[in-house]
């Protein structure tokens, strides 16, 4: 996902913008402020820049105009009238600064955005909204956060993975976004595996959701124990990426 | 008449034949009990007959009645005698109080002392010595058994000894009746009473389960065993593939260049010592509990192991933000005589403890000793300010695999194997472990060990000599020696390779040998400055090959010093390699440090160059290049960073001052030169700029000086422009380094409340791949000491995915903020 550092001041023209731009980019709003925005800039490292002027003063435009300076290699959207453009000398001819007049829809900004970025706008969109639904989401649950990142790593290339480090966190997460398949760790502490096994078995809205074991102890005895709470799979840890790759193929039907 | 006799001789036919139904092992007791059923069956026989003859005394012929009578009185003393051994059989457990003098000569009696009767209207009854005789001696034992069984009672197994205790006061009852009637006849009852009871204990389930169990504890004591000395053998096929990891991931450390993959071969490496750390936690426990773990006693310097453990301790303690402290009592002897290597993992185990459970202040290791006559008795004191333990729980410490409140400490790694390995050791040394706790408050573990002392001279202020020593990293081993050549035989290529890359950046060349044929064969085409030898090889082990090479006497490598690299941790494969002709020995993991030693200690010194750290000190990385500064020249005076920095500082301050002063001078005519004054003031130039690095600057004022003193104006006329330009580009560089530093500074604080704000959002909406990036750039920065810490600990609840611990951070970083601002 491309990412868009939007300069404007917060009103409802900016928040309408934020919410049409939401399922295309992942958007960080910021003050126009010069200072600041310098500040945002190097720390969010956005691929393109979108400025509204909308109700910025004079001293933000000019700001604004010295940020394009500093950083002549990137990327800009302006949004603004004719008058602020000539007024405050924009150049419009510059390859890496496109100005669009207002009043301007949203999807023609993010159609602008896409063709500054040097992307089709179709394909983008189309991508985006596959990728939205085609990716599978799968969610891995474990105590040990190294653990988590690794077997996150294994498989983002081909699915969309989120982590959660403890049964109440798992459930935060399910409620924002509810996954396709989930992981999870039988040792826990506080509350085990198992636990959130019923817990989740319990909740309407994920009981029909594939859950599969995790566990690093091999003891004959524990596996019949857990087996018999009927997860869909169990994997021994340290799991390798074929056996969690093949799992996640088994449920998701791929 | 004899009806009672009869019933009891089908009683006793009953209990004989329950009894002998049924296989049995053959042990004292059944012995005991199936001689005595028999005679008792014997008894009553006879007793049923001398009933029938005594009363019919003139029908029967007299030789046949005293025959009888004489066998049924034989017959009832050898009962009693079977009966007083088996009560204390019961009693002891084993076979004592034989007395059986007394019994044969109180059967001999029966047999041959004279025998009478007398008639009377209720009956005939027997008297006389052989009857006497027979009567006493039955009273004595039945005394002698009442009274060890009155004795004993305590210690008898409760089942058995209640069992016994009935039947023998049935019996003395009984006894004591037909002593004073003698015409009830009433001892056949007493004797099947007493085969009754004893029956039950036989027959007893309780006691059969004792038994049983017994049996059983037997059989799995001796698994237990088995499994141990398994274990023991085992620690060389589990260290060798762990020493290949922890060897590779360090060569990766050394090696790389790449930021990433440094960060993984950091978590391996992390990983593979703490695997290892386990590993030998539990071969420790196994080789204690197996009876094989040994105290090896060898002369040593407390210095040096103190110094060891400040050193492991230390760093991990400053991460936490503890302090530690070492005191030792100045006057203890510095030369001891006793297993260090054990005394070490003690220590080390009680501090790491301590430094895990304390989450603020100090952990504090005292070593105070009392020296009587050539011993020095040690006391050792670990105390720390941390989260204490309950009374309750102290007990549950010294369990093996138990881990007190293990709900609110399963974020501390550990086995539960450390405390009871230490109160083992301990105990092996004659010593044990105490604890004093108060919960939320600290503990302090402590023990006294006796050691022998070897030199008495006293150890001195060791505190000094540790603070001195904080600042030196030693992590690699940083020599060269590229003229040596050493061969290594091992027959797995994995740990020749790690082996290979630990002499890397030695330049020390290392010839391989993947067998101890190979290397016999190498060993006659070169010399070899040092040979190391593995021992576990097939065909031909280590100690085989090395005696081939010492036999072999024309042989290049006869001399060659021969050092065993052995993941065999068994107690005595020391003492048994250097017997075998070993000059030295490693054991794998192979320490860097300790090769760097074993090398040293065998190649003449002048082929070794010692090569400084490589500028690894992360203290002095602000410092960036600048012309007129030579770093490591003021590091020599400055090694406190915050020291380099405020003569910087004030040399940054003072630099200007100089140079208006001396354009001044060049102005001047050459009559109105104070040249004291520019002496002095040029004196003490040289001086600051000296300790700055400044070196340019600092010898240009040199010669100013000397032409001073000499009155030599014309130098000094043409030096000063030149003095005067350094100053300057001095100045330049100074103001380039301030800025840089004061630049982060002011910036630093709205940057970082973004970063802080952008973090904590992209977490609440578990988007860790943001919250990373953007933690990752928070590396890049510096901050004053308090923000810093904090910076620190939210970076780590960043790569924990502690979503509230980052909140809770983030609103401190907020708070501390505001108050600067104020």
């Amino acid at each position: 996902m491309k990412r868009v550092l939007l300069i404007a001041e917060m009103n409802e023209i900016t928040r309408s913008l934020n919410e049409a731009m939401l399922p295309y980019f992942q958007v960080q709003l910021c003050v126009a402020d010069m200072d600041y925005a310098g500040k945002m800039l190097k720390i969010f490292e956005p691929d393109i820049l979108l400025v509204l002027f909308n109700q910025i003063d004079s001293t933000g435009i000019r700001g604004i105009k010295n940020i394009l300076k500093e950083y002549d290699m990137l990327q800009a959207v302006l949004v603004g009238s004719q008058y602020e453009f000539k007024g405050y000398g924009f150049d419009s001819d510059s390859i890496h600064i496109h100005c669009l007049t207002r009043p301007v829809k949203n999807q023609e900004i993010i159609r602008a955005l896409c063709e500054s970025m040097g992307i089709s706008y179709t394909d983008y969109e189309d991508k985006i909204l596959e990728k939205k639904d085609r990716r599978k989401h799968i969610l891995f649950v474990d105590d040990n956060p190294l653990l988590l990142r690794s077997m996150k790593a294994l498989v983002s290339d081909k699915y969309r993975v989120s982590i959660a480090v403890s049964g109440s966190q798992a459930f935060e997460v399910m409620q924002q976004e509810c996954p396709d398949l989930i992981f999870l760790d039988c040792e826990m502490p506080i509350i085990n595996g198992k636990m959130v096994l019923k817990a989740i078995r319990a909740n309407y809205q994920f009981a029909h959701l594939p859950v599969i074991f995790l566990s690093a102890v091999a003891d004959r005895d524990y596996i019949q124990e857990l087996l018999a709470l009927k997860p869909d799979g169990y994997i021994l840890k340290p799991a390798r990426q074929e056996n969690i790759l093949a799992m996640i193929e088994k449920h998701l039907g791929i | 008449m004899g009806k009672l006799q009869t019933g009891c001789f089908i009683i006793t036919i009953f209990i004989m034949i329950l009894y002998f139904s049924v296989k049995r092992t053959v042990t004292r007791s059944h012995k005991l009990y199936s001689l005595l059923l028999i005679i008792s069956l014997l008894y009553l026989v006879f007793d049923r007959i001398t009933v029938y003859t005594v009363n019919h005394i003139s029908k029967v012929p007299a030789a046949w009645n005293q025959l009888m009578h004489r066998l049924f009185l034989m017959s009832l003393v050898a009962c009693i005698y079977l009966i007083y051994r088996y009560v204390l059989l019961m009693i002891y457990e084993e076979a004592v109080g034989e007395n059986g003098w007394l019994m044969i000569a109180s059967v001999a009696a029966a047999g041959v002392l004279p025998l009478y009767y007398r008639i009377t209207e209720l009956g005939n009854y027997s008297y006389g010595p052989a009857a006497y005789v027979t009567y006493g001696s039955v009273a004595i034992y039945t005394v002698m058994m009442s009274y060890s069984l009155l004795c004993h009672y305590k210690d008898m197994e409760k089942k058995k000894r209640e069992i016994i205790l009935i039947t023998v006061v049935f019996q003395v009852t009984i006894s004591v009746y037909q002593a004073f009637r003698p015409l009830s006849l009433i001892s056949c009852l007493g004797i099947t009473l007493v085969n009754l009871g004893f029956f039950l204990t036989v027959e007893s389930p309780d006691i059969h389960l004792i038994e049983q169990l017994k049996e059983e504890k037997k059989l799995a004591e001796g698994a237990n065993h088995a499994k141990s000395a398994f274990l023991a053998n085992m620690s060389h096929e589990i260290r060798t593939p762990i020493h290949a990891v922890i060897g590779m991931s360090e060569m990766i450390l050394r090696e790389s260049r790449e930021k990433e993959i440094l960060s993984y071969a950091g978590d391996i490496y992390a990983a593979a010592n703490s695997l290892l750390g386990i590993v030998n936690d539990i071969l420790d426990f196994s080789k204690i509990e197996s009876g094989h773990m040994e105290i090896e006693p060898v002369t040593y310097q407390l210095s040096s192991l103190l110094h060891d453990i400040y050193m492991l301790i230390g760093d991990r303690a400053r991460q936490k933000g503890l302090s530690i402290q070492i005191k030792v009592n100045e006057s203890i002897p510095s030369v001891l005589y006793g297993d260090d290597v054990r005394l070490k993992q003690i220590l080390v185990n009680l501090m790491t403890n301590a430094v895990k459970y304390t989450e603020q202040g100090t952990v504090t290791l005292n070593v105070d000793g009392g020296i009587k006559g050539n011993t020095c008795a040690l006391d050792f004191q670990v105390k720390d300010t941390g989260i204490g333990i309950k009374e309750e729980d102290i007990n549950k410490l010294f369990e093996a695999f138990t881990r007190i409140e293990e709900k609110r400490n399963r974020t501390i790694e550990g086995t539960g194997l450390g405390i009871n390995i230490t109160q083992q050791l301990l105990l092996l040394m004659g010593s044990t472990l105490r604890v004093e706790s108060v919960y939320g408050k600290g503990s302090c573990f402590f023990f006294t060990v006796e050691q022998k002392i070897v030199s008495g001279e006293a150890i001195g202020n060791l505190e000094e000599r540790l603070k001195n020593d904080k600042g030196q990293k030693t992590h690699h081993a940083g020599f060269r020696a590229p003229n040596v050549c050493v061969l290594v035989t091992d027959d797995i290529d994995l740990n020749r390779r790690v082996f290979k890359g630990l002499l890397k950046q030695t330049g020390i060349q290392v010839v391989e040998a993947e067998s101890g044929r190979e290397c016999i064969r190498k060993a006659k085409e070169e010399v070899y400055d040092l040979i190391f030898m593995d021992n576990m090889m097939p065909d031909m082990d280590g100690i085989e090959a090395m005696h081939r090479l010492r036999l072999d006497e024309n042989g290049k490598n006869r001399k060659t010093p021969v050092i065993m690299l052995t993941a065999n941790a068994i107690a005595g494969a020391r003492e048994e390699y250097e017997r075998e002709g070993f000059d030295g020995y490693l054991s794998k993991p192979i320490d860097p440090q300790k090769l760097k030693k074993e090398i040293c200690r065998f190649i003449s010194s002048n082929r070794i160059e010692e090569v400084g750290e490589k500028e690894e000190n992360t203290c002095f990385d602000r410092l960036t290049d600048l012309s007129c500064f030579q770093w490591d020249y003021a590091k020599l005076y400055n090694p406190e960073e915050e020291q380099l920095l405020e003569l910087l500082n004030g040399l940054r301050q003072t630099l200007p001052d100089f140079k208006c002063e001396w354009r001044v001078i060049l102005e001047k005519k050459d009559t109105e030169i104070d040249l004291d004054e520019l002496r002095i003031a040029v004196h003490s130039l040289k001086g600051l700029t000296a300790a700055a690095g400044a070196l340019t600057i600092s010898s240009l004022s040199k010669v100013i000086e000397t032409a001073a003193r000499d009155g030599n104006i014309d130098r000094i006329k043409m030096l000063l422009p030149v003095l005067l330009e350094e100053i300057e580009r001095g100045e330049n560089d100074l103001a380039m380094l301030f800025q840089e530093t004061k630049q982060i500074k002011s910036e630093d604080m709205q940057q970082l409340q973004i970063m802080v704000q952008m973090i904590l959002d992209a977490m609440c909406r578990f988007d860790y791949d943001e919250a990373d990036r953007i933690e990752k750039k928070l590396e890049q920065y510096q901050y004053v000491k308090p923000v810093q810490d904090l910076v620190l600990q939210l970076q780590e609840s960043v790569r924990d995915l502690n979503n509230k611990k980052a909140v809770e951070l983030g609103e401190r970083i907020r708070q501390m903020m505001r108050g600067e601002i104020i």
